[in-house]
């Protein structure tokens, strides 16, 4: 009988398992201290387990622990310093338009700026990119001329414009001019305009496009580039935490 | 009356959370995330991951606080919906173990630079036990683990796990057993060979009580 409460205990640890954490009941602690007393194999395992639940106490999660709040819908626009304000936010249309409007900021650098001049959407990127990675030089120097044609196009019809009457025009151009033609040169002029602005508009757009493609191809070779070199990284800190670990072991052992 | 200097208990708490009270709310953020934090963290390894289960736990607890009916404590139901997500970020994770510890292999770690003035054996022997201790948990398997964790650190009986994970007591013990015999293998391995010649710094029975609190 004796022989076979042993073997149960050396076989199953469950009972074990209950006496190490306490949680068994006066007659399976009597039985198992008993055959503790007789089963150094039993004994040796017990102090083991005991001494790896020692070890487990120095297992801390990593500082700092996080930080959030709930945050009412309604306060969303109010800034709040703390760092993890971030559900019950925002409706999701209006994150998603944030979103878009970010990625397409720091995708095409775009200036945008209204103000005597109209409206200029400029793309500021050709200044930051480094010559070596503009690609599609031969054609950014036609459109470029192109641009630059327009421009002084434009400057000068608005100066002759500008200098031939003032600039309240209808109502305080001279009376020698007959009515009739005003209205006539005024009409062209507004149509030249408006043609000039969709002109430009669509240069624009293709300038944006252009430029746009030749920053992703830049971008995607800068990621190659810096993959490539964290790649070299990784592998250095691998061989740098293996002689470290060999020093570790050899301290260890001394 | 509580007065406004009392704290509330969780189910005070509950109940003005589950009537719109945000700042309610957010006394129990404040109260649990970081048990809730340390656990997730000690049962998937990994920071970031225990910082997202952390989150979406009390999202989820939000979601859900006017369904809560209080017929489980407000400590047990958050550890339910974290060890649930802990669960499918283990799943989804799939990673091996070996991985999985290259994965949070930091050499700083190991020679940490702001203890000044101390000997590198003395550094080396203030760092490398909890390193070594998180690094050996993270080869054993999840479900082994978290019997570990849920024992260990917040000590709860065999018959509470296995309520968590939804077996037998029987199977829990085995994979407490099962753990720390792999744990002890894995110290060992890692040349920490005197496992047993360290004073036991299991739990005292205050900690143990204190500890139970939470569940």
């Amino acid at each position: 009988m004796m022989d076979n409460r042993r073997d149960d205990i050396c076989n199953d640890k469950s009972l074990l398992m209950s006496y190490l954490y306490d949680e068994c009941g006066l007659d399976e602690r009597k039985r198992v201290e008993a055959h503790l007393a007789v089963c150094a194999s039993c004994r040796d395992e017990l102090q083991a387990l005991t001494g790896v639940r020692g070890r487990l106490v120095d297992w801390t999660p990593p500082e700092p622990a996080p930080d959030f709040r709930v945050v009412p819908a309604d306060a969303v626009a109010v800034p709040r310093s703390r760092p993890w304000t971030f559900w019950q936010a925002a409706p999701v249309w209006s994150l998603a338009a944030a979103l878009v409007l970010v990625v397409v900021t720091l995708v095409a650098n775009l200036e945008i700026r209204y103000g005597d001049d109209g409206l200029v959407v400029r793309s500021a990127w050709s200044d930051g990119v480094p010559s070596s990675e503009r690609t599609q030089s031969g054609t950014e120097a036609l459109w470029r001329a192109e641009l630059a044609a327009l421009e002084s196009e434009l400057r000068q019809d608005f100066e002759t414009f500008s200098s031939g009457e003032p600039p309240q025009t209808s109502e305080t151009i001279s009376s020698e001019v007959s009515e009739e033609s005003d209205l006539v040169r005024v009409q062209r002029l507004i149509e030249e305009s408006e043609r000039r602005q969709q002109r430009d508009l669509a240069l624009h757009f293709a300038q944006l496009m252009r430029e746009t493609d030749a920053q992703r191809q830049a971008d995607l070779g800068r990621i190659d580039q810096q993959l490539d070199r964290h790649q070299h990284l990784t592998e250095a800190e691998v061989v740098q935490h293996g002689e470290i670990m060999d020093y570790l072991v050899r301290v260890a052992g001394r | 009356m509580p007065g406004a200097l009392m704290a509330w208990t969780d189910e005070e708490l509950v109940s003005r959370s589950a009537r719109g009270d945000h700042d309610s709310f957010n006394q129990l953020v404040v109260r649990w995330q970081r048990p809730i934090y340390a656990l997730a963290y000690r049962v998937i390894g990994h920071e970031e991951d225990a910082r997202d289960v952390c989150q979406e736990t009390f999202l989820r607890a939000f979601r859900g606080i006017k369904g809560f009916k209080g017929e489980a404590k407000f400590s047990s139901w958050l550890y339910r919906i974290a060890l649930n997500l802990c669960r499918d970020k283990n799943r989804s994770a799939q990673r091996s173990p070996l991985n999985k510890v290259s994965d949070d292999v930091d050499v700083l770690d190991l020679a940490p630079p702001h203890v000044a003035g101390s000997s590198l054996e003395d550094q080396v022997g203030w760092s490398e036990l909890g390193s070594e201790v998180s690094r050996a948990m993270m080869t054993i398997p999840d479900e082994q683990r978290t019997a570990i964790v849920l024992k260990e650190y917040q000590g709860l009986t065999f018959r509470e796990i296995a309520d968590f994970q939804g077996c037998p007591v029987s199977t829990v013990k085995t994979r407490v057993y099962q753990g720390l015999t792999r744990l002890r293998q894995e110290l060992e391995s890692r040349g920490i060979d005197r496992v047993a010649t360290f004073p036991s710094r299991a739990p005292d029975a205050g900690t143990r009580q204190r500890m139970r609190r939470v569940t």
